[in-house]
């Protein structure tokens, strides 16, 4: 260790911030050097002289005490009701403040769902009417078409529909009483037969009952009118059976079905 | 033997048991007042402060934490304490210790009748008056064992080697102030 190493540690040495490995050599520092040693004489003298006799009166500890157990009534007080109460409005509060946001927050939410809906069914009416529109067209068209299968799927189509123009109600009687393919016509039949509440749809199938020469639709329009116990067609099945060349069980069907419509 | 540090008892303090406080008391109330008597030279106010200490540690104890040393806690709001004190009072404490340093000077039956050791400690307390307020507790914190620089640091918010920087300087200071009282 050498003189400047030694002023800088005698602070740490006086205030036994040393390790002990550093308090040795410090030592051994003093031993060699006397001069140094004075120093350190005069250093501790200042640092005892920090060191202060007068001692606090028991005046003090009296009003620690008092001030400890006054502390300690007004804790016992605060613990007692007022704590639970606070702990109590606390959780309740919180769970309170909670409900109402989340109330709040439903309110507005349904609100503007409300708003949107109340739009929505606007435009969706619109867009109903719209597609009711493109599809009674495809209904027209697709019925035009040379396919079978296309016109199949027209008469299909018709069954999509919720109300039916006088425009496709034509077009389906004339698929009824013209179209080349069976399959086609029976279809037609069955389009319409959802229509017979509509006096013309009910005319209209009782005037085509004497055009037909398939016997599947001859037997099926025999059953509809049963079903819709149509007086009316009674007069065209009579007029079909006496003409030679329909079918026997076509025939057979006919007569039943003008038995059981009366 | 865990329950009895200062840190346990604190804890103890801080989770509601106030009681334990007084052991906590009984340990620090000399060394507060020592440090609040050396910063101010008035017993009576030195009392009050140490007060005004544990009324504090009541009141802040659940800022606590297992992590701080107890001691370094409690310096750091004595030390607050004695600040808030200081500033209340500067203007009047400056005089005060003007005219108590003047009369210890000029006083020559505590001079004649005290031994030289005894002058010389009498000299040293009028030189530790002299040094400024941050020098001078920055020494009684350093007296204490229990704080390290590192501690004393933590005190007073600076690192490790600021504050031994600072006792060195403090220290110096002292002794300058020192020397030149005993001459005259």
């Amino acid at each position: 260790m050498n003189h400047k190493e030694f002023k800088e540690t005698i602070v740490d040495y006086i205030s036994e911030n040393l390790s002990t490995k550093k308090q040795q050599e410090f030592k051994q520092f003093l031993k060699d050097n006397p001069d140094s040693q004075k120093e350190i004489e005069e250093i501790n003298l200042l640092w005892s002289g920090l060191e202060e006799n007068v001692e606090p009166t028991t005046a003090m500890d009296i009003k620690f005490y008092t001030m400890l157990n006054a502390q300690k009534k007004s804790k016992e007080r605060v613990t007692l009701i007022p704590a639970s109460e606070n702990f109590l409005a606390k959780i309740f509060s919180k769970k309170i403040v909670y409900t109402l946001a989340i109330l709040a927050i439903g309110f507005f939410i349904g609100n503007n769902l409300n708003i949107e809906t109340d739009l929505s069914e606007e435009t969706l009416q619109i867009a109903q009417k719209e597609t009711e529109e493109v599809r009674g067209q495809l209904v027209l068209t697709l019925l035009e078409q040379p396919s079978a299968n296309k016109r199949l799927q027209a008469v299909s189509e018709v069954n999509k529909l919720n109300s039916v123009t006088e425009t496709i109600v034509k077009a389906l009687f004339s698929t009824l009483n013209n179209d080349a393919n069976v399959n086609v016509r029976l279809s037609a039949i069955e389009a319409l037969s959802n229509y017979t509440y509509i006096p013309l749809v009910r005319e209209g199938l009782v005037a085509s009952i004497i055009h037909q020469k398939s016997p599947m639709v001859q037997i099926a329009l025999a059953d509809l009118m049963v079903k819709l116990q149509e007086k009316k067609a009674v007069e065209s099945f009579k007029k079909l059976i006496k003409e030679e060349d329909v079918n026997v069980s076509a025939k057979q069907k006919m007569e039943e079905s003008i038995q059981r419509i009366i | 033997m865990n329950t009895l540090t200062d840190e346990a008892l604190m804890l103890k303090v801080k989770s509601g048991e106030t009681f334990r406080l007084g052991l906590l008391y009984e340990r620090y109330k000399k060394k507060l007042f020592g440090f609040f008597f050396q910063m101010n030279k008035d017993a009576d106010l030195s009392e009050d402060l140490v007060q005004n200490v544990f009324i504090r540690v009541l009141k802040y104890k659940h800022t606590y934490t297992e992590e701080s040393k107890f001691i370094t806690w409690l310096f750091k709001i004595a030390r607050n304490v004695s600040y808030d004190d200081f500033k209340k009072n500067k203007e009047y404490r400056h005089q005060k210790d003007i005219v108590n340093v003047e009369n210890r000077i000029s006083s020559p039956d505590s001079i004649e009748e005290k031994m030289i050791y005894k002058e010389n400690v009498s000299i040293l307390k009028i030189a530790l008056q002299k040094l400024s307020y941050e020098k001078r507790e920055i020494l009684l914190l350093s007296k204490y064992k229990e704080l390290k620089y590192k501690e004393i640091g933590e005190v007073i918010g600076c690192n490790e080697g600021a504050a031994r920087t600072k006792v060195h300087r403090a220290l110096n200071e002292l002794k300058d102030f020192f020397l030149v009282l005993e001459k005259r």
